[in-house]
């Protein structure tokens, strides 16, 4: 009895340890400085493509009007909506432009890291107005652009290749160090890297429930949609076993990632596949702009001292 | 902690199945949830890839002549990003509006569920309309707009391999959500 008592003391303590270890242990704000130049360009752009039709989408007169809105974020029971956004105060087309303006600014600053405490709360801000104005618009690069600037805003993003750093090293006449690592820093990185396995997780539980995905022609019926197709790869078909095969790896791949992203052994494999499983629906199925923002969200298991080596010509130099 | 049970609750409870229990608590989250847009599914192409659906329209001026064009459109929506959220757009109105177009058979429904398939049938149509009244307001010489939900089969592999093109008229087939005048605006 003693030393089950002893062993359930020790097993607590081994939890509290690792608990306090994940989420406390101060980390160097390179990766998220890189997400955050990467995030910034692809919420830049975002913003930008929305540019072509402002006032079509965005606007009282567009094509989703007040009274879909109204019934969409309300639902059938007819519950309070809280998807706010600065449109519904906003109806002139001039005003609209002229605050759209301003935005593409902000996240231009964002993406450089100039005044990046203020820029990034506002991104975040930014991304969520604009989604809850269309939402019959959106798909997955909206959801990972929302999901990467809550946490690009909690944490120091701004620390490691921004304008702000380089301003401050500029101003203090000596080369600065690598900014001193930060509890926040880590925090802000371990919620993107959990957001991303739920992420993975609920994509691939959904497709458990489809028979494609069982009888391996799922990649067939996503290669072969006339309308995502940007290229054409349907003589992959030729080889059935090789449309099974990428089809049973695309849901493993999915399905384990959330375990087999942590450990470190297994961490560099998963990485490595993101890169053709993302890349492909890109390149194939039109939609880079999703695939890129995938790989983005995943640089948060790169390592800071690894992305330091890669980028940085101080460390290459001490190195 | 409880963002953290936010980002798990949401796609636990939408889309459908889901639990009472999650559904309850996203209820109780629901204000958080909607005002930072945690309300996703990440149901990314489950559970099956499907087809496509796209929006044809006619626009049918006072004189009797018409003109037909559809979204997405490849050559119109450039970059492909545009072209996405025009496709996005036709998904939605085909996906809400969609189950709407044809009537129960008579007897098929009890009073109940008739009643609750005209409300989502009146829910259903809100885009569709939405859609419609705009390009009304775009095409001031039109008087009436014809909106039609395209459903764009993938064809089997057998079919491919024995030469069927993907879009292959075969494959298209076209259900008429709702006719829309000057008078809808």
């Amino acid at each position: 009895m003693t030393q089950v008592i002893e062993s359930t003391g020790e097993l607590a303590e081994e939890i509290r340890t690792g608990w306090s270890k994940f989420w406390f242990t101060p980390r160097d704000a390179a990766t998220l400085g890189l997400i955050r130049c990467l995030a910034g360009c692809m919420l830049f752009y975002t913003h930008l493509v929305w540019s072509l039709d402002l006032t079509g989408f965005f606007g009282n007169t567009g094509r989703i009007n007040s009274e879909f809105l109204y019934d969409f974020y309300r639902g059938p029971d007819n519950h309070i909506s809280f998807a706010w956004s600065h449109f519904n105060l906003i109806h002139s087309p001039i005003m609209m432009w002229c605050v759209h303006l301003v935005v593409l600014v902000i996240l231009l600053l964002f993406t450089i890291g100039l005044f990046s405490r203020v820029t990034s709360i506002l991104s975040f801000l930014i991304a969520v107005s604009y989604a809850h104005r269309v939402p019959g618009t959106l798909f997955g690069l909206d959801q990972i652009n929302i999901m990467l600037a809550t946490y690009l805003m909690l944490g120091p993003s701004g620390d490691a290749y921004s304008v702000d750093r380089w301003l401050q090293r500029r101003a203090s006449g000596v080369p600065l160090d690598i900014p001193a690592p930060t509890i926040s820093g880590n925090i802000a990185t371990r919620m993107i890297q959990i957001h991303l396995c739920v992420i993975y997780f609920f994509a691939a539980t959904g497709k458990l429930q489809g028979d494609s995905w069982w009888d391996g022609m799922a990649l067939w019926l996503a290669l072969a949609n006339y309308e995502y197709q940007t290229l054409d790869v349907t003589w992959l078909g030729r080889w059935p076993w090789l449309i099974n095969l990428m089809t049973h790896v695309t849901l493993f791949w999915e399905l384990s990632y959330s375990a087999l992203i942590w450990p470190r052994l297994s961490r560099p494999f998963m990485l490595a596949l993101a890169i053709p499983l993302h890349m492909g629906i890109a390149v194939c199925m039109g939609m880079i702009t999703f695939g890129v923002i995938m790989l983005i969200a995943n640089l948060a298991f790169v390592a800071p001292e690894l992305i330091r080596i890669l980028l940085d010509r101080r460390f290459r130099q001490a190195g | 902690m409880l963002h953290l049970a936010c980002v798990v609750i949401a796609p636990l409870a939408d889309p459908p199945p889901s639990s009472e229990l999650s559904r309850g608590l996203a209820r109780i989250a629901r204000p958080y949830i909607q005002a930072v847009a945690l309300d996703n599914g990440y149901r990314f192409f489950a559970p099956d890839p499907g087809p496509s659906h796209l929006v044809r329209y006619e626009l049918h001026n006072a004189d009797g002549s018409q003109r037909s064009h559809e979204f997405p459109n490849r050559q119109e929506h450039f970059p492909r990003l545009l072209y996405h959220r025009h496709f996005m757009l036709s998904e939605t109105v085909s996906a809400i509006a969609g189950p709407y177009t044809e009537e129960p058979p008579e007897g098929f429904l009890s009073e109940t569920d008739r009643r609750d398939f005209y409300k989502a049938k009146g829910r259903g149509m809100i885009l569709a309309r939405s859609v419609a009244q705009y390009l009304l307001r775009c095409n001031p010489e039109v008087g009436r707009v014809r909106l039609f939900t395209v459903t764009h089969m993938i064809p089997i592999l057998p079919d491919v391999r024995n030469g069927m093109k993907l879009d292959d008229r075969r494959l298209y087939n076209e259900v008429l959500l709702g006719e829309f005048t000057r008078g809808d605006l």
